[in-house]
C-alpha cells in the first residue's frame, strides 16, 4: 500500500513548522494502519535529506558539526540526542545504510529530529518544500512496492 | 548516495515518478525532438540536405572526426598549409592535440588488454573504500583521505591503479589491481579473501540489495512510531527555533506591572501634581501682592 495523503500531510506539516497541524495529523493515523506506510515515508525523507546535505566528499568532521549544532539548540536537544548515536546514524545513512542494533524508538526519534534540522537548514520555499516531500514520497512508495 | 542512487534497477522508474525541474526540461527535449524533426519533413525543407551517411562521408574526408573549419583552433592557415589546419612545429606528430591520439579500434583493443578497463568500482553501493569514492552519484561513505582524485583520474584513463584496503561484507579486502592476484566476484559462496586483485560487483544486484537494506529499516522502525511521534514535538520546536503556540499555558507573558518600566506622556499623577504646585505658587503670589498694596494703603 502506498504512502497516503495524510501521511505526507503530516511529515509535511511537520517540516514545515506548522507543529499543531503536525499533532492534529498524527493523532488520525493509526499505528497499525499507518506505522509502515509513515515509516517508509520518514525513512525515504531522512536518507533523501542526508543526501542533499552530505555528499561523498563530505568529511567527518561536517557530521560531527551538524550534530553539535542541532544539540546546541536548546538543552532539550542536548540531553535527546546522544551525539555520538546521531553522527552513526548519520554516518550509516551516508552509505546508503542503517544502524541496525538501535532500538526503534530511538532510531525514530533521531530520524525525526535530524531530518527535521535537516530540512530547515535547506531553507526551503513552498515549491522547494513540495518538490522534496514529492521525492520522498515516490521513494517511499519504491520501497513499500 | 540517495534515492538517485540507491536502486539502479529502478531507476527510471523512479526518475520518472520523481524527476521535476531540469530532469522534466531535458524529459521534454527529448520526447519534443523526434516530434519536431518529423514536423520538419512534412512542411519545410531540411536545413541539412545530406543524408547522415553522406554526412559522415564529407566529415571523413577532412581526415578529422572534427572539421577543423568549425573548431576553436580555426585560424589563419600558414601558406602552404590546409585552411583551417593549426601549424604543426617540427616533429610533432599529426595528432598531437588530441587528447586520445589513438583512433577508436586501437584504443579498444588496448582497453580490452587491460584488466582494468573492465573493472567495476568495488565501492561501489555498500563498498566502503577508504582509498577512492564511488562514481558519478553512487552513494559513496565518508572519504577519509585525500586520494580520490588522484586514483579517479587514474581509473579514467583505464593505467594502473594503486592497491587499496576496502571494506567488503564488513570484512578489509585488500585490492592489488592485479588481474593475476584473481577477481572475487560479489555474491559467490564462502568468505571473500583477504587479498585479491579486483571485487567483481552487480550494480543490479547491490542496488536491490541497499533497497531490501532500507526495507529493513522501516519495518524495523515502524513499530510505534505514530504513536511515539507526538512526543517528540516539543524537540521538533527546538529544532526548528519557532516560538509556542500562543494558546498554550506554557506561553510566558510578560508581567502585568514592571517597576522598572520607563514612563512617557501626562497622566493623572502628574496633572494632580501640576494642579498643586500651581496653585501653592499662586497662593504665594497672592499673598505678596496683598502684603505689598498694604504697606502702600498704611504710608
Amino acid at each position: 500500500m502506498p504512502v497516503t495523503d495524510q501521511q505526507a500531510a503530516t511529515l509535511h506539516a511537520q517540516l514545515a513548522g506548522n507543529l499543531a497541524e503536525y499533532e492534529r495529523l498524527l493523532a488520525g493515523l493509526d499505528n497499525k494502519a499507518d506505522g509502515r506506510g509513515y515509516s517508509a515515508l520518514l525513512t525515504a525523507a531522512f536518507h533523501y535529506a542526508v543526501d542533499r546535505r552530505f555528499t561523498r566528499d563530505s568529511t567527518l568532521d561536517e557530521v560531527t558539526d551538524f550534530v553539535a549544532d542541532v544539540r546546541a539548540r536548546s538543552e532539550r536537544l542536548r540531553d535527546a540526542l546522544d551525539p555520538r548515536v546521531a553522527e552513526r546514524v548519520i554516518v550509516a545513512a551516508v552509505g546508503g545504510d542503517h544502524v541496525r542494533d538501535l532500538h526503534p524508538a530511538e532510531s525514530n526519534k533521531m530520524k525525526v529530529v535530524l531530518l527535521t534540522a535537516l530540512v530547515a537548514d535547506m531553507h526551503l520555499d513552498d515549491a522547494g518544500l513540495d518538490e522534496f516531500m514529492a521525492k520522498a514520497r515516490a521513494f517511499a512508495d519504491e520501497l513499500l512496492g | 548516495m540517495g534515492i538517485d542512487g540507491t536502486n539502479a534497477a529502478a531507476r527510471e522508474d523512479e526518475t520518472s515518478a520523481t524527476a521535476t525541474g531540469d530532469d522534466n526540461d531535458r524529459r521534454a527535449e527529448r520526447a519534443v525532438q523526434p516530434q519536431a524533426s518529423t514536423n520538419d519533413t512534412r512542411s519545410r525543407p531540411r536545413a541539412e540536405t545530406l543524408t547522415r551517411e553522406q554526412y559522415a562521408d564529407a566529415m571523413r574526408a577532412d581526415g578529422s572526426p572534427m572539421s577543423r573549419d568549425n573548431g576553436p583552433d580555426n585560424r589563419q592557415a600558414p601558406e602552404g598549409g590546409t585552411p583551417g589546419q593549426p601549424e604543426r612545429r617540427a616533429g610533432q606528430p599529426a595528432d598531437h592535440d588530441r587528447a586520445e591520439p589513438r583512433d577508436r579500434e586501437t584504443y579498444a583493443d588496448d582497453s580490452r588488454a587491460d584488466p582494468a578497463g573492465t573493472r567495476h568500482r568495488p565501492d561501489e553501493n555498500g563498498l566502503v573504500s577508504s582509498g577512492a569514492g564511488p562514481e558519478g552519484d553512487q552513494p559513496g561513505g565518508l572519504i577519509a583521505d585525500a586520494d580520490q582524485g588522484a586514483i579517479s583520474a587514474q581509473d579514467q584513463r583505464g593505467a594502473d591503479l594503486l592497491p587499496e584496503t576496502i571494506t567488503f561484507e564488513n570484512k578489509d579486502v585488500e585490492i592489488t589491481h592485479n588481474a593475476a592476484d584473481g577477481i572475487w566476484i560479489e555474491g559467490l559462496p564462502g568468505e571473500p579473501p583477504t587479498r585479491i586483485g579486483d571485487i567483481l560487483t552487480s550494480p543490479g544486484e547491490s542496488g536491490r540489495s541497499r533497497i531490501e537494506s532500507f526495507r529493513e529499516e522501516l519495518t524495523k522502525d515502524a513499530d510505534d512510531l505514530v504513536d511515539m511521534g507526538g512526543k517528540w514535538t516539543d524537540l521538533l520546536r527546538d529544532t526548528l527555533g519557532t516560538p509556542p503556540p500562543t494558546n498554550s499555558m506554557t506561553h510566558n507573558r510578560e508581567p502585568e506591572i514592571t517597576a522598572t518600566r520607563p514612563e512617557h506622556g501626562i497622566d493623572a499623577g502628574h496633572g494632580a501634581e501640576a494642579l498643586l504646585t500651581l496653585a501653592i505658587v499662586g497662593a504665594a503670589t497672592v499673598h505678596k501682592l496683598h502684603e505689598r498694596w498694604q504697606q502702600a494703603w498704611h504710608h
